[in-house]
């Protein structure tokens, strides 16, 4: 019995050392794995703004599907004066509620314990961000559409980046759980840059087609690569102009994959429009005074 | 066993050749087949389990006397664990756009036998030192047949090495599919004992 | 396929909703802009879809979704819609349907069923998304122990059990005492602990209760602990934050796609024994490309969904 006692107590030191080590270390890391995530998105969505914007800040939409008995509403984390507001419309855009949100609101798990805090007795549910790039006055330099499409196996992560016009800008893929070589190709630029430069009704009536990429156009869309191969962005600006009417070309061998993103592009940006004009006018009609001016331009 | 003289030298060519992990001894082969398809990600999954490997063989071998005989595979595994949380953590903090495609195999790094073994094998009945450079020589080994691997699979499937385009075209676009792992390991493993019996035979002649 | 489904997935359709009281039996996506429901009280055959019916993905519920035709079959028990937008199986419809503008709005939710899910699940864990041949995972067990049949069964069969045990045990542990603590940083260090405690008592349960048994399964107990797989599925079941019963289908379906792995690997590997094989290939390397070869098969069942 001794014996036991004193093996059980060995074990019980060493785990306990293990889990206070790992504690320490955890503490540590987190901050600065927040920290990094947050400036490394900052980053890549601020290629898509323009060079001599001052003065940038960022402000985020969070939407939120809140469930209670048999209704579905829609729950909207906006950026307002003095902090952050939840502004509950239901499907047809009507205001039902409106309230502050305390506490932070940039991770994902403080979120959604923020948004329970709020309405309590609804089931809430985190389905999207959109990331707004304001300037000084308020008004919209880009805007970036953080959602989630079906591919061609489980979901495809994307971040669509749209102009003040909402004309896309480009896309970048976040994560996604498709075939390297084949359906992961949709990392590519290649694939990525067809998007960029395509007015809202372009992309409205945008197909995919089992076209292979022609090669002037496949370079010209590789612009990390411009400078190695020695093409000059003027160059490189004139080539894509040729084809940036065309239809998507898909990607040999993921043509599924290829046609889901497209269509998750597509409604993605659809839905984007649809809810930005909708709630903007109904945080007016609540009262509320967001961050982000009126596209009433 | 204890009073052997092992040389710094002698336990890094252990690790690399005689009783490469990979190669010779064929365990922890998960990552070799699925992380191999590029450079980048062997050597990073190499770097992870070098890591763990010398932290856990030195923390064996500091308090060997310590940890008790019947309970020794279950701190062993506790100890492993810790070091693979850690550089779980600081790797998803410090390396995020990498750790993300080698995420799950971070990871399971706990499980790999290439590291209890050696902890059992070698750091419980060694002092520090060489323990130290077991640790190193068996990591480096790990890393060495991945990066092997990967320099062999992304060139041929990708034309490049280690993102840089070196071809441009794809020689053999085969190899950057997941299943040609497999083969990989197979035919290198193969090309492998062939190089050193060749080596051998050369020696034996001599 | 689906024709052999559809009469099971009705069924269990059927019996796992909770459909609202009205006219709408069950639903499914049948096409990629299809939507099929069955119909308890039939709608009369000249019935005007048009303003009479709204369909909306649960996950928008602001965005409505054009439908383009109705269709009424069976006598008006058979509803079809086709959609302009593409429809997916995984995700869950609302449905608005009335049968005349007197008639009051009926709803219904188009999902897939629970025991389809869990069947997704389980098929997916063995076949399409195998842990060996697609994951590449829990080779090096695989590798000693799939040059015998009876040694590819044991470990099989010892894996599967150890696996559904410990899937139910980590589940637990994480939902009850990690998750509510913050303490998710723990994880790796426990769920190896609960495996390597799970091993344990099994060793020990086997031996006194079914000495047979552990004989046969013996050494390949002791093994389960440094597979790759037996952590990577509690990963995944945290990962994917599923619920106890997918966590047990997980476990039983990766259980059994090892399994099955092994079986098919010892089955060729006994044929090899007695071919003439180059001295260097021997042993291990010709079962890796042997393996490889099962690994381009099964990429035949990949983006396979039910």
């Amino acid at each position: 019995m001794r014996e036991f006692l004193k093996i059980a107590l060995n074990l019980f030191v060493i785990s306990v050392v293990s889990a206070a080590l790992l504690g320490v270390i955890f503490t540590h890391t987190e901050e600065t794995r927040k920290r990094n995530e947050q400036a490394r998105l900052e980053s890549s969505m601020g290629r898509y703004l323009p060079a001599d914007a001052q003065g940038v800040r960022f402000a985020a939409i969070h939407r939120y599907l809140l469930e209670q008995g048999g209704r579905q509403d829609i729950g909207y984390v906006l950026p307002v004066r003095g902090g952050n507001a939840l502004l509950v419309l239901d499907p047809e855009g009507n205001v039902v509620s409106k309230a502050p949100v305390s506490g932070p609101v940039d991770d994902e798990a403080e979120r959604d314990a923020a948004v329970k805090r709020t309405m309590p007795g609804f089931q809430a549910r985190y389905a999207d961000s959109y990331i707004l790039a304001l300037d000084s006055g308020g008004h919209r330099l880009a805007s970036f559409i953080q959602g989630r499409t079906a591919g061609f196996k489980t979901w495809v992560k994307l971040l669509v980046a749209l102009g003040p016009d909402n004309a896309v800008l480009g896309l970048e893929i976040l994560e996604h759980e498709e075939d390297p070589g084949l359906g992961a190709e949709i990392e590519q630029e290649y694939f990525r840059n067809q998007f960029a430069g395509r007015t809202l009704d372009e992309l409205n009536a945008l197909g995919v087609v089992k076209l292979p990429l022609p090669g002037d156009y496949q370079r010209c869309l590789e612009r990390s690569k411009w400078a190695a191969r020695g093409i000059t962005p003027q160059a490189g600006a004139e080539a894509c102009a040729k084809y940036v009417h065309e239809d998507i070309h898909a990607i040999t061998g993921a043509t599924i994959s290829s046609r889901r993103v497209t269509e998750g592009v597509k409604r993605l940006v659809q839905a984007f429009v649809k809810r930005m004009d909708i709630v903007a006018a109904a945080a007016a009609k609540a009262g509320l005074e967001p961050v982000f001016a009126p596209e009433g331009r | 066993m204890e009073g052997q003289q092992y040389t710094v030298l002698e336990r890094l060519a252990n690790g690399l050749v005689r009783e490469n992990p990979i190669f010779k001894l064929a365990l922890s082969m998960c990552p070799a087949v699925a992380m191999t398809n590029n450079v980048r990600n062997g050597f990073l999954l190499g770097l992870a389990v070098l890591f763990v490997q010398v932290a856990s063989n030195v923390t064996v071998s500091i308090f060997r006397r310590f940890i008790h005989e019947r309970i020794r595979i279950p701190a062993y595994i506790i100890i492993i664990a810790t070091w693979v949380s850690v550089s779980d953590m600081g790797l998803a903090a410090y390396a995020p756009g990498f750790y993300k495609e080698i995420a799950l195999y971070v990871k399971l790094i706990v499980v790999f036998a290439i590291i209890i073994s050696r902890l059992e094998v070698f750091a419980s009945r060694h002092t520090v030192w060489p323990s130290f450079w077991d640790g190193m020589g068996m990591g480096l080994g790990f890393m060495f047949a991945l990066m092997f691997v990967g320099v062999f699979r992304e060139f041929l499937g990708s034309g490049s090495l280690w993102g840089i385009e070196i071809l441009p075209f794809k020689p053999f676009f085969f190899w950057s599919l997941p299943p040609a792992g497999f083969f990989a390991i197979g035919l290198l493993m193969a090309l492998f004992l062939w190089l050193e019996r060749r080596y051998n035979a050369w020696r034996g002649r001599k | 396929m689906r024709r052999l489904l559809w009469p099971l997935l009705a069924f269990l359709l059927l019996t796992a909703q909770a459909s609202a009281a009205g006219r709408i039996l069950d639903g499914e996506v049948s096409g990629e802009h299809e939507l099929t429901l069955n119909l308890g009280l039939a709608l009369p055959v000249d019935w005007q879809w048009q303003g009479r019916i709204g369909v909306v993905e649960r996950e928008n519920p602001d965005i409505p979704l054009t439908v383009q035709a109705a269709r009424l079959e069976r006598d008006g028990r058979v509803l079809v819609l086709t959609v302009a937008e593409p429809l997916s199986a995984q995700s869950a419809y609302d449905l608005t349907l009335r049968a005349s503008d007197q008639d009051p709005v009926e709803k219904f939710t188009v999902r897939k069923g629970f025991l389809a899910v869990l069947f997704s699940i389980v098929i997916g864990a063995a076949l399409i998304q195998n842990f060996v041949f697609s994951r590449y995972l829990g080779l090096c067990i695989f590798f000693g122990a799939s040059g015998r049949k009876e040694t590819a069964v044991g470990m099989g069969f010892s894996f599967i059990l150890v696996m559904t045990l410990s899937a139910v045990f980590v589940w637990a542990v994480y939902n009850f005492v990690l998750r509510p603590l913050h303490l998710q940083f723990l994880q790796v260090l426990t769920f190896v602990g609960i495996i390597a405690v799970f091993v344990q008592f099994l060793d020990t349960v086997l031996r006194k209760v079914n000495p047979f048994l552990f004989k046969k399964l013996g050494v390949y107990l002791v093994l389960i602990t440094t597979n790759c797989i037996i952590l990577a599925v509690p990963l995944i079941l945290v990962n994917n934050a599923y619920d106890l019963w997918e966590s047990l289908a997980l476990a039983l379906g990766s259980g059994a796609g090892f399994a099955l792995a092994l079986f098919l690997m010892a089955c060729v590997r006994e044929r090899l024994e007695l071919a003439d094989i180059p001295e260097v290939f021997r042993g291990l390397p010709i079962a890796f490309v042997v393996a490889g070869l099962f690994a381009l098969a099964f990429l035949g069942f990949s983006g396979m969904s039910f």
